[in-house]
């Protein structure tokens, strides 16, 4: 019964894209009825989660569905447009209209004020769309499909006030690197391909593949999502990204659309259970990205770039995760983070709506103006930095976990590589500190007064913060009982790389260690900002002195990359401009041009004008047609 | 009818449409060209008439009827614009009328 | 009925009254067609084709379709080259009023035009090479009447039937002729432009 109805499930939100986005350009006067496009978008996701409920609560075998035509036909293999609905695909399908939904809400009070909401719903309602069809895809293409749909939606959201350029450079910037990126996952799918001979993910997963084009395949997909998912070395655009609108940044740029990388990995465990070397590449960026982008996030004053480089950090989190072969970990914390990140994007956008401004600096005190925005933020805050037993606390703790753990296995590197996250776990909590405390204690440092936003925009801060605190429960660690995401509901669905099971009081140290981390990062964070505000900021610059300022300008990587990889290919640009256009071009075209107008010229003559003429081309034609016909 | 009769009629068929093609190539006057298509016209119809004749069936005798009415549409047609080119030219020559260049 | 001696001989005289109508009919019509393309006066040229028409009319005659014969001295000859007539002497047009023709068209057509009578002449005595193997000749079988196929009732008859409904085309394209002839015939300040 429920396969019956699953198409819907991406028909509603294509459909609400073409109805809003056709409407829009046809009729301007429905432009005006933001309110109601919104209204409309909101509830086609909703009823898209709805139906992802309805299946979630029956579940009990993957199911499937297809279009009735196939997309492709690659030699004698036809990709059709199939859907699977296994357990991984559904927990993501969830996670993006629960969480899109609840998005949607916000945004209707959210751009109450601008002109082109209807735009914005249009795409937004795509990218559900697209970012359905990535995680439901049953075959590479078209996972391919959506994972260029949602990065043209997160282009055109990113550059959505594109009348100033710094926001239209900043979408180009996005969709440049994705494109980047993307070019692994073609490779790979690929190669896969080439040695399967299908795209078919059942038949993908039962192949038996040689260690080296595993790792080889393994290392072009993780490429792909370094690109998607913000990892070094692609991870700089997603700071940019914050361009666009606050719920396009919690949407695309938290909860969904960056975690589209981990899905693929996950779902690809195959490739790296075969090639376990990959997975310690995986795990070493993973740490690295993460302790890079929570140094970087201490150093930031603009609210939605701290967030962006704290998804950035978690992002790292999560590979590390499948770095340790612990897929199911990795969803799980993609699980958890896409609750309090969304609900710590929606807190800054309310703050951003109420202020009018993105810097630290003019805001303080926040809370006592936004009861609830204060609230929910410091649950959000609470949650990431890993304060049990809020969701960010388990998620964490797995990970931590399972990274220790595949260090005890033998390999020692990890060990390094989970000081490393026990170091950015305390960044978390300081920088997230920072953030709340400078942003909402203290006295107002602004202009403007600020306000609560109304209800629209409330209702999901409430409802993301109750995510926030229970979510975790979903996958306890093995102290407190069996973890219900790994074990019962992901297992079916991805093959977990098996791990050493450690003991009891282990388990509780590291527990111990990562709340003691949390609780001291958010305490340093209190003591320093809670007490003195602006004033330990300034302190704090005065003596980190030269690297704190490069901290604030992200270590300059934008510039190295403008130096090492742009500019270069301008001067290339340039040198062949050069060459083709004025040299081989410009000479080339003449003589074609030249030839041609040659050609022409005689041919032109043929066409007197004259009747008579005409008639001996006629006759001509006559007498050669006798003689084709008879002789030929 | 003996097939050496039958290739004597298609051959003087030929001549007189020889004759009309001439015409219409080497005149230079708009009305005599259509003078000379009305030659071409007729050895159509004469080859009609005579595997008409070969086979002994009527359908050719009816297609020159429809031959002969539509040379009596065409002469009228052409005519008319005769008379419009002249009106506006002055003069019946072919080289006048080169507005179809390019 | 004659003996079929008798019947021999008056094949054989038809035979040479069929040849000699032709003979002359084609004579006359190859003879008015080389006037009506050479000569320069409208007038003469006119003459010559008109002779053509009376010449094909006999061939016509000749063959047995004694109706196509009739229309072809009506229609042709009468009304079709006498409407000619009244637009040569409506114009009022002299051979010195043409212009001239681009030159080397006249050599080129000329060159075309001998290729092809001589590719067609090639053709047409292979084929009376190759004739008694390639072609089935019907011939009316004894008793019946001969050769009724041009005259009146089976023309008739094949255009009240199989061909009624182009019949009833050919009278509306004869009405739209009639129509663009007028319109085309009138002052050209009538219409605007």
């Amino acid at each position: 019964m429920v396969s019956a109805i699953l198409p819907l499930t991406l028909a509603l939100p294509l459909l609400g894209a073409a109805a809003i986005g056709f409407g829009g350009l046809a009729l301007p006067a429905l432009r005006r009825q933001g309110t109601f496009l919104g209204g409309l978008a909101t509830a086609l996701v909703l009823a898209a989660f709805a139906l992802f409920a309805a299946a979630f609560l029956s579940y009990e075998k993957p199911l499937y569905f297809a279009f009735a035509a196939d997309w492709l036909l690659v030699g004698e293999v036809p990709v059709p447009f199939r859907f699977q609905v296994d357990t991984l695909s559904l927990l993501m399908a969830l996670i993006i209209t629960g969480i899109g939904g609840l998005i949607h809400l916000y945004s209707i009070g959210y751009m109450k004020e601008d002109p082109g909401a209807w735009r914005y719903f249009a795409f937004l309602n795509l990218f559900v769309f697209a970012m359905l069809v990535l995680v439901l895809a049953d075959s590479l293409p078209v996972l391919f499909l959506g994972w260029e749909g949602v990065g043209v939606c997160s282009y055109f959201l990113i550059g959505f006030w594109f009348a100033e350029e710094a926001n239209a450079r900043a979408a180009q910037k996005a969709f440049l690197m994705n494109r980047i990126g993307d070019l692994g996952l073609l490779a790979g799918m690929i190669w896969l391909f080439a040695e399967r001979g299908s795209f078919d993910m059942a038949t993908l997963r039962s192949g038996v593949y040689p260690a080296d084009m595993a790792a080889g395949v393994g290392l072009l997909l993780f490429f792909a999502a370094t690109g998607k998912s913000a990892q070094i070395p692609l991870y700089t655009w997603l700071p940019d990204a914050m361009a666009g609108p606050t719920p396009v940044s919690a949407l695309i740029h938290a909860a969904t659309m960056v975690t589209a990388g981990v899905y693929l990995l996950a779902r690809m465990d195959f490739l790296y259970n075969t090639a376990p070397e990959v997975l310690g590449v995986v795990g070493g960026i993973a740490v690295a990205t993460a302790l890079l982008a929570g140094l970087i996030a201490l150093a930031q004053y603009d609210i939605k770039k701290v967030l962006a480089y704290s998804t950035v950090s978690q992002l790292g989190f999560m590979f590390a995760a499948i770095g340790a072969g612990a897929y199911a970990v990795a969803i799980f914390h993609v699980f958890t983070h896409a609750f309090f990140k969304a609900l710590l994007f929606l807190g800054s956008g309310s703050v951003i709506h109420a202020t009018g401004t993105q810097d630290l600096r003019q805001m303080g005190g926040l809370r006592k103006a936004m009861p609830i925005t204060g609230l929910t933020f410091w649950i959000g805050t609470l949650a990431i930095a890993g304060i049990p037993p809020l969701a960010g606390f388990f998620s964490k703790d797995e990970i931590l976990a399972a990274v220790f753990a595949r260090g005890a296995a033998g390999q020692t590197l990890y060990y390094l590589y989970w000081i490393s996250l026990l170091a950015t776990a305390f960044l978390t909590a300081l920088y997230m500190g920072r953030l709340t405390w400078l942003a909402f204690e203290g006295s107002y440092r602004g202009s403007t007064p600020p306000h609560e936003s109304p209800a629209v925009m409330t209702i999901p801060l409430l409802l993301l913060a109750a995510g926030s605190v229970v979510a975790g429960l979903a996958g306890l660690p093995a102290l407190l009982g069996p973890s219900w995401i790994r074990e019962r509901w992901l297992a079916s669905s991805v093959d977990e790389k098996p791990l050493p099971s450690l003991s009891h009081a282990t388990e509780g140290l590291l527990m111990g260690l990562s709340v003691a981390l949390a609780v001291g990062g958010l305490a340093l964070a209190g003591y320093l900002f809670g007490r003195r505000g602006l004033a330990a900021e300034a302190d704090l610059a005065r003596r980190l002195g030269r690297l704190h300022t490069a901290l604030q300008h992200a270590l300059q990587v934008d510039r190295l990359y403008e130096r090492v990889f742009v500019q270069p290919y301008f001067v290339l640009a340039d040198f062949f401009r050069t060459l083709f256009g004025s040299w081989v071009g410009r000479g080339a075209a003449t003589l074609v041009g030249q030839a041609l107008l040659r050609v022409g010229e005689g041919l032109a003559r043929l066409q007197a004008g004259y009747v008579p003429v005409y008639l001996v081309y006629l006759v001509g034609a006559g007498l050669l047609l006798v003689i084709w016909l008879r002789y030929l | 009818m003996a097939p050496e009769l039958l290739y004597a009629v298609l051959t003087l068929s030929g001549g007189l449409f020889s004759l009309g093609l001439l015409g219409l190539l080497l005149r230079r006057n708009l009305l005599l060209a259509f003078l000379a298509i009305e030659l071409l016209l007729n050895a159509a119809n004469l080859n009609f008439l005579a595997f008409s004749r070969y086979h002994n069936e009527p359908t050719g005798a009816v297609f020159v009827l429809f031959g002969i009415c539509l040379a009596a549409v065409e002469a009228v047609i052409g005519l008319g614009l005769v008379v419009r080119v002249f009106r506006a030219e002055k003069d019946l020559g072919f080289a006048k009328l080169s507005n179809l260049r390019w | 009925m004659g003996t079929g001696k008798d019947m021999a001989f008056l094949g054989y005289v038809c035979g040479v009254l069929t040849l000699l109508g032709l003979a002359v009919g084609g004579l006359l019509a190859l003879v008015g067609g080389a006037l009506a393309v050479t000569l320069r006066d409208p007038i003469y040229a006119l003459l010559g084709l008109i002779q053509a028409m009376i010449g094909l009319a006999a061939v016509y005659f000749t063959l047995g379709a004694e109706y196509i014969g009739a229309v072809q001295i009506i229609v042709y000859a009468g009304a079709i080259l006498v409407t000619f007539l009244f637009v040569v002497m409506l114009i009022n047009l002299t051979a010195a009023e043409v212009s001239p023709l681009p030159r080397g068209l006249p050599l080129l057509g000329a060159l075309l035009l001998s290729g092809g009578w001589m590719l067609t002449l090639s053709l047409l005595l292979q084929s009376i090479l190759d004739l008694p193997s390639s072609h089935q000749v019907v011939e009316p079988e004894a008793g019946e009447v001969p050769y009724l196929y041009g005259t009146l009732p089976p023309v008739g008859k094949a255009l009240f039937t199989a061909y009624a409904f182009p019949f009833e085309l050919l009278s509306v394209t004869l009405l739209v002729g009639l129509v663009g002839a007028a319109l085309l015939a009138k002052k050209p300040s009538s219409y605007g432009a």
